[in-house]
């Protein structure tokens, strides 16, 4: 008898962990459904993502309580991390219908996402002090389905201390800068350079070709615009400099990666400048304080930078509280008080009112930023989020990487390598 | 097995009800005990919902095109056929496999070494076990792999003892032709379980057997390649089998040292998957890549296990076979 009851027991045992590990999941999933269905109809909460560096998860952290203390009912389920896998996760949840109901944008992704229906409208959001500019870029279709968040700007940071210390000023040209790539070689130690090889670097390409008045490279439109002559004259401009040990030698090259303190060549004094976004600049600075300041990009015919938001808030169009979500976003973007807890931890705010108030307040990588956004926005072009990830765009910025590093690499010869970049491009839709 | 073990006389009677419906259910195949069931239900229940419907659904998805944004839509075979003309399919094809070839051989020499060094009756030889262990328990995690992009970096530690030994240094993650093989060393350092396995082997080996070997003059090299192997051939066979299905699965490493690149030259299988699925936010094309890649190690295994008669010994053949 004893033995019977033993095995009953043990079975009741195991029926019993069974139901506390299923419950344990339906904890989880009451939590959140619990937040989703607010009994008495005042308490609610509001998921929110967004990717950043650790200040702008503190300034953002702060704002969000500071909402709370003046909305009560409100609170926030935050959820951040830094850049890398951020778009998976959230595509991943969007595939999951289970979004948050405010998440940070990017330009880069805007259209795939407008244009399948998985973001809210935010056209009833006050923007009478926001730049039109800006908030063209988080429109579709008429409509306001993205809040751009900060001014951000292409340029190029430079290490200062050491082109000062040589008597030089950055290139303002793209002569210049070719011609100074030769001339401050002799100059430097064996393994430094002025900038490294930029053959396979698409962005920089995109701002020469548009500095050569051949418009972006990738556009929106999602058709091919990489311009011949243009295309092989840059390329053959590298492997001259290339074959001459006047730039990065390939190996190196592919090892920089920018703002990490090991690897960023600029950071390692390897390389004196490189491309940068005017927003990035207090991280970058963070890692070299005081040596490093900004510069536009070199020019050709026209202007080779442009302007650009530095991020925008969307809503889930499943969110139960749109409404609240909207409120939330308009305090974030029109009102002071959040102003000046969130600084420039997205780039310079987009409510010109806000940022005069906060002007006297800024630092000195704050200026610097401002500095090169006034600098670009007297000629620069606006900016164009280019083609998403549809109609085969995703594999062709895969192919071209590959295409132009095996001309890095000697490979293939660059006549072939715009062969199948051509070939690659009839895969478009 | 057999019903009349199980049947214990003394059985509560609600128990004995549960079996008796049991057994007519399932027409008397229904033997093992019903807690055993339960006791193995929180797994079981795991594995069909967190593995066996994923992977049911994977089947399906590979033959559509899904986004994740935009509901998956049925497309047939085109997946199969796009994978057929897809360069970059054949090139990670090519890098794994001679991941493959390269580095499981050498992680079980490794292995096998080290094992047969600890394999001896001398003092604090658990001390020695555990110190040589330890790294291989973390050996699999993201920070040795980023640990191993510092090491053979441009800075590194490899490029330093170069420069002092008079080799011109370089960046051996940056390069096409160097970048496999640091990951393939990389596989090599791992060795800590294959290594456990062997030498649990090498202690089931009767002594009897080397010391009749001894009487008879055989020397150190004779005894190894007449006693060990054949003896250790069954764990052999265990540990090239599980080191290649983990070989064609490799991405940590991948990923994090050199993320594939220079030129593609460390494209593995799995993070070309990865790329599909979530950098280009192809998931029916990644799924019927997961697929295929399941078709390759299955094909992997069986080679292996028909291949294995004629190579591997079991003790308890002998009988059999005389």
């Amino acid at each position: 008898m004893r033995k019977s009851w033993h095995r009953l027991a043990s079975g009741a045992a195991a029926v019993l962990s069974l139901s506390l590990v299923l419950s344990a999941c339906s904890g989880i999933k009451k939590e959140e459904a619990g937040s989703a269905e607010p009994a008495d109809g005042k308490s609610i909460t509001l998921r929110i993502m967004w990717w950043g560096s650790q200040a702008r998860h503190d300034a953002t952290l702060k704002a969000l309580d500071l909402y709370s203390e003046k909305n009560p009912g409100i609170t926030f389920e935050p959820e951040y991390q830094s850049f890398d896998g951020y778009q998976d996760k959230l595509s991943t949840q969007s595939a999951g219908k289970n979004t948050p109901d405010i998440f940070q944008m990017d330009a880069a992704w805007f259209n795939d996402w407008a244009s399948s229906g998985r973001l809210e409208d935010l056209s009833s959001i006050p923007t009478d002090h926001i730049d039109k500019a800006l908030l063209e870029t988080g429109t579709y279709q008429g409509k306001l389905y993205a809040m751009p968040l900060g001014n951000n700007a292409w340029g190029m940071v430079y290490n200062k201390t050491m082109m000062d210390s040589l008597g030089v000023q950055p290139p303002k040209t793209w002569d210049e800068f070719f011609a100074m790539a030769r001339d401050l070689k002799p100059k430097l130690a064996k393994d430094q350079y002025l900038t490294r090889d930029l053959t396979a670097d698409g962005a920089f390409y995109m701002s020469y070709q548009l500095s050569m008045g051949k418009g972006f490279s990738m556009s929106k439109d999602g058709k091919f615009h990489y311009d011949e002559a243009t295309w092989k004259d840059w390329m053959n401009k590298w492997a001259e400099l290339r074959k001459d040990n006047l730039v990065t030698p390939p190996d190196v090259t592919v090892s920089d990666k920018a703002q990490d303190a090991q690897m960023d060549l600029l950071i390692q004094e390897k390389i004196l400048l490189r491309g940068a976004h005017a927003a990035e600049f207090g991280g970058t600075d963070a890692l070299k304080p005081g040596v490093l300041a900004l510069t536009t990009q070199p020019r050709g015919t026209q202007a080779g930078g442009w302007l650009k938001a530095s991020m925008y808030w969307s809503v889930s169009p499943n969110s139960q509280y749109k409404e609240e979500a909207k409120k939330f976003i308009d305090w974030f973007v029109n009102s002071e008080e959040a102003g000046e807890i969130l600084g420039t931890s997205r780039g310079i705010p987009v409510n010109k009112t806000v940022a005069d108030a906060l002007q006297p307040k800024f630092t000195d990588v704050d200026k610097s930023a401002l500095g090169l956004i006034n600098e670009v926005s007297k000629d620069g072009a606006a900016f164009d989020p280019g083609p998403g990830n549809k109609g085969g765009w995703a594999n062709f910025t895969k192919e071209y990487d590959n295409i132009t590093q095996s001309i890095m690499f000697g490979k293939i010869s660059i006549d072939e390598g715009w062969d199948q970049i051509v070939k690659l491009s009839k895969t478009l839709e | 097995m057999n019903a009349q073990t199980v049947q214990t006389p003394d059985k509560a009677g609600l128990y004995k009800g549960m079996e008796a419906v049991a057994n007519k259910t399932f027409k008397g195949r229904w033997n093992a005990p019903l807690a055993g069931y339960l006791f193995i239900a929180p797994w079981l229940l795991g594995f069909l919902i967190l593995q066996l419907w994923p992977i049911i659904q994977s089947f399906y998805l590979s033959f559509t095109e899904y986004s994740l944004l935009e509901p998956a839509r049925w497309i047939g075979i085109k997946n199969f056929q796009d994978i057929a003309h897809d360069r970059l399919f054949f090139n990670s094809l090519k890098v794994t496999f001679l991941y493959v070839i390269a580095s499981v051989p050498l992680k079980l020499l490794v292995a096998l070494a080290i094992a047969l060094l600890l394999n001896r009756n001398i003092r604090g030889i658990s001390f020695y076990r555990t110190i040589i262990y330890l790294p291989s328990l973390i050996g699999g995690s993201l920070a040795v792999a980023v640990l191993w992009r510092n090491i053979f970096g441009l800075n590194g530690f490899i490029n330093q003892l170069a420069i002092w030994v008079g080799i011109a240094p370089k960046n051996w993650i940056g390069t096409p032709s160097t970048a496999l093989g640091t990951l393939v060393l990389l596989t090599a350092w791992q060795f800590g379980s294959s290594m456990i396995i062997f030498l649990a082997g090498l202690k089931q080996i009767p002594s009897e057997l080397y010391e009749a070997a001894s009487v008879d003059g055989a020397s150190p090299l004779r005894k190894f390649i007449r006693i060990t192997l054949p003896m250790l051939s069954p764990v052999i066979l265990f540990n090239l089998i599980m080191g290649i299905i983990n070989a064609f699965q490799m991405f940590t490493s991948a990923f994090v040292v050199t993320n594939g690149g220079p030129v593609n030259s460390t494209e593995m299988f799995a993070l070309f998957l990865y790329n599909k699925a979530f950098g280009s936010l192809q998931m029916g094309y990644a799924s019927a890549l997961a697929w295929i890649l399941l078709v390759i190690i299955g094909i992997a295994t069986a080679l292996n296990f028909i291949a294995s008669k004629y190579w591997v010994f079991y003790e308890t053949e002998t009988e059999g076979r005389k």
